[in-house]
């Protein structure tokens, strides 16, 4: 035991003294909380975007359009700003703004008289989300203004003609008789409007748990084995440091046993891999404040999961012919199990098909046992029946991998 | 550097592995506003002409897929059903529900939601401008108004001189290449120097007789070749795998990417000049790389992040290189568009090229 924890303390050393890239380990699940919590809140993502508006006509009506995008959700996403056309016409050019909106002359009056008038939207090709979404809502205000012109047109158009010549306003008797008649249709609407006849009961059934905390909350804890996969493939360089010193070789000679070498080696990569647990957690607890509800059996998992990563990497590690074969061939393990596995997108956001490759990924399996800790849906046997299938897996690396130790030493 | 296979690995093989990943995966990060989608909609026999009307409305946006069982309409991701007796009801002026069931919430439930919101509504529009005309509506009725000319009309054409906007792999290839240029030459365009450094390489190059200007200008040479390799390999591959078309500015783009691949390997000198071991170059360059394409936009549509942040990506060289790519291969337009792009991106790498050559750590 004493040579473990020797072999584990002469490892933390040489850890600790580069510190820059124990930081840069460290500073992975940091550097994603902070980013995400920073661009999407805590929240769900909100596209956001310009809209501008080259409104020539400058009425009632074509103020009632633009101000559409300025209320409620729409006015989360887009800030509404008034152009002149040319002006209007250069920024969206130069993908300044989402869309450009050309209110042409005479639209207001086209509306209230039924005749015909365009309007021109201008979008920016480089966006895909914002501009479809001003096209569908204007094509929605136009079909509103159609049956608008069919229930009241006649009405509309009298209040365009506006009152007599020489007069000031409108004739008592006009407005009299424009209000019965507006009474009366609303007499006859109501039975269709009052309440709806036709109403649309909209449910979303989720086909993935959806992860409280919105989007930074998504990707926190696949960033969380982002990390731990990056610690363990820089620690298994290690061995092929060790060599090449020379260690290995009199490790051998000394009749030392190799085993107790690795096991101090697994130990220090632990304990690395159980600070990066507590940094990732701090920030998903209180950067991120997503719920961390069961801290401790977290921090063990993913010490224990990442040790177990440790020793699969090692073999492949200790499979190459040299320190730069070991390095690609790492990497190339490493890069599709991150992809696969939850570490670059939230299973959440991939398709259905590689999501569900992605958990039966060793590193994807252990990110959603981690996320079970952290919501607290996990029961207490699948914990169990976790832990110990953990346990056996790296029992079983470790026992391959310490054979494969021992001819790489000499 | 292309002794290391590591840059065979990093050049050749991951960029293609993540465009396909990114690209399928980053597609679903908006609503396909271009491609019909299909719904599946239950309809009774005696739902009448209103449930056809519903259905026509519904085919404006959709591809309908009428069925007649639940079995059937369970295979579909979208799924509406209109009730029993549906035009009776109607017509006897009661109260209906229409439900509308979808797997799979997002963005892309929101614009379901707009879409059927504006089926249905316009059904009661329907139904409430044929009962100013007096009388119960009738099929023809509806269809009297479906002819009717609209006066007020909505034209929506692409800013630029490009029509068809990029989707899909369109988007994501060149988000993907930008950002592993910069990652091949942060990491392995700055860890050979670190290497070269700790091996003591440098120190004897010090001592021989090429000047400081030139070892540096050679050795940036050296990984601008190495970029300019992976970017080409990158939009070959982007071409013939992914279909990407570059947009009517070929040699804008290539000039373009050239000088940010310049800018990429004097930045990732500096990063492997003034960091002192491989772990801490490969560490802070991941990072850096990260930070710069999360905020350039190249992990995602930039539209989808706050203003502040689509205000600060021209702070990036990612950011500055992503736009030019916009304005050539999005917009369509010419060299000309692109000129402060080129002018800012050849100063930053002069000037991270020159601090390179004035602080060259030999040891």
């Amino acid at each position: 035991m004493r040579f473990v924890l020797a072999s584990a303390r002469k490892d933390l050393r040489r850890i600790g003294r580069d510190r820059i890239a124990l930081l840069s380990w460290l500073g992975i699940p940091v550097f994603i909380g902070v980013l995400m919590t920073a661009l999407f809140g805590r929240g769900s993502v909100t596209p956001q975007g310009r809209l501008l508006v080259a409104d020539e006509d400058a009425s009632l009506v074509s103020s009632l359009v633009s101000n559409a995008f300025t209320q409620g959700q729409l006015g989360q996403m887009f800030q509404v700003e008034k152009v002149k056309q040319e002006d209007g016409r250069r920024r969206i050019g130069r993908g300044d703004a989402s869309a450009l909106l050309i209110i042409p002359k005479g639209f207001g009056q086209a509306f209230l008289k039924s005749e015909p008038a365009r309007l021109q939207l201008l979008t920016n090709p480089s966006q895909q989300i914002l501009p479809a979404i001003v096209a569908e809502t204007l094509s929605i205000l136009l079909e509103g203004a159609f049956y608008l012109q069919l229930v009241v047109g006649d009405e509309l158009k009298l209040i365009a003609q506006g009152p007599p010549v020489g007069a000031g306003s409108f004739p008592d008797k006009t407005i009299a008789d424009l209000s019965v008649r507006l009474n009366r249709l609303g007499e006859k609407l109501g039975a269709y409007l009052d309440p709806p006849l036709l109403e649309l009961e909209t449910s979303v059934v989720e086909e993935k748990p959806g992860i409280r905390g919105g989007f930074a909350a998504a990707f926190l804890p696949g960033a969380l084995f982002m990390a731990v996969l990056f610690v363990a493939q820089g620690m298994v360089f290690d061995f092929w440091k060790e060599r090449s010193h020379g260690t290995l070789r009199r490790l051998v000679v000394t009749g030392s046993r190799v085993e107790a070498f690795l096991a101090g080696k697994a130990m220090a990569a632990g304990m690395v891999l159980a600070m990066v647990a507590v940094v990732g957690l701090a920030c998903a607890r209180w950067l991120v404040q997503m719920p961390v509800s069961q801290p401790l059996v977290a921090v063990v998992w993913m010490t224990l999961s990442g040790t177990t990563l440790f020793l699969l990497l090692a073999i492949v590690a200790l499979a190459a012919s040299t320190e730069r074969a070991a390095s690609m061939l790492t990497s190339f393990v490493v890069l599709p199990l991150m992809m696969l596995g939850g570490s670059l997108f939230p299973f959440e956001a991939m398709p259905e098909g590689l999501a569900r490759i992605g958990r039966l990924t060793p590193n994807g399996w252990a990110l959603a046992q981690f996320r079970a800790h952290l919501d607290g849906s996990a029961e207490s046997a699948s914990v169990a029946a976790a832990f110990a299938g953990a346990l056996l897996v790296a029992t079983v690396t470790f026992a391959a991998c310490s054979r494969r130790l021992r001819r790489f030493a000499v | 550097m292309f002794r290391a296979r590591e840059a065979w690995l990093w050049t050749f093989i991951m960029p293609v592995i993540f465009f396909y990943f990114i690209g399928t995966i980053t597609g679903g990060f908006a609503p396909s506003t271009t491609a019909r989608e299909s719904i599946g909609v239950l309809t009774p026999p005696d739902a009448g002409f209103l449930g056809d009307h519903l259905v026509a409305r519904l085919g404006r946006h959709y591809d309908v897929v009428r069925v007649t069982d639940a079995a059937e309409l369970a295979r579909h991701r979208r799924r509406l059903v209109i009730p029993a007796g549906f035009t009776a009801q109607v017509l006897a002026a009661k109260p209906v529900k229409i439900a509308f069931t979808r797997t799979g919430g997002g963005l892309g439930a929101e614009y379901d939601q707009i879409r059927l919101q504006r089926a249905v509504y316009s059904v009661l529009a329907d139904l409430v401008a044929t009962a100013t005309e007096g009388g119960a509506p009738t099929a023809q009725d509806l269809a009297a108004i479906d002819r009717k000319p609209r006066a007020l009309t909505l034209e929506v054409t692409a800013a630029g001189r490009r029509q068809r906007i990029p989707t899909g792999f369109e988007q994501a290839v060149p988000g993907t290449m930008v950002m592993f240029t910069l990652l091949v030459l942060f990491t392995s365009g700055a860890v050979t120097l670190a290497i070269e450094r700790n091996q003591g390489i440098l120190r004897r190059m010090a001592s021989s007789a090429i000047s400081r200007g030139s070892m540096v200008l050679g050795k940036w040479m050296g990984r601008l070749a190495l970029g300019l390799v992976q970017i080409a390999f990158a939009m070959i591959t982007g071409s013939l795998l992914f279909g990407v078309h570059w947009g009517p500015s070929l040699p804008a783009v290539l000039v373009v990417l050239t000088v940010y691949a310049a800018l990429a390997a004097a930045l990732g000198m500096l990063l492997g000049n003034f960091l002192a071991t491989e772990k801490q170059v490969i560490g802070i360059g991941v990072l850096a790389t990260n930070a710069m394409a999360a905020l350039g936009g190249c992990w995602w549509p930039i539209e989808i992040t706050p203003r502040w942040v689509q205000g600060m990506a021209l702070l990036f060289p990612t950011g500055w290189a992503m736009d030019a790519m916009h304005k050539l291969v999005s917009f369509g337009l010419g060299p000309a568009a692109v000129a402060p792009h080129l002018a800012v991106m050849t100063a930053a790498a002069l000037v991270a090229g020159w601090l390179v050559a004035r602080w060259f750590r030999f040891q």
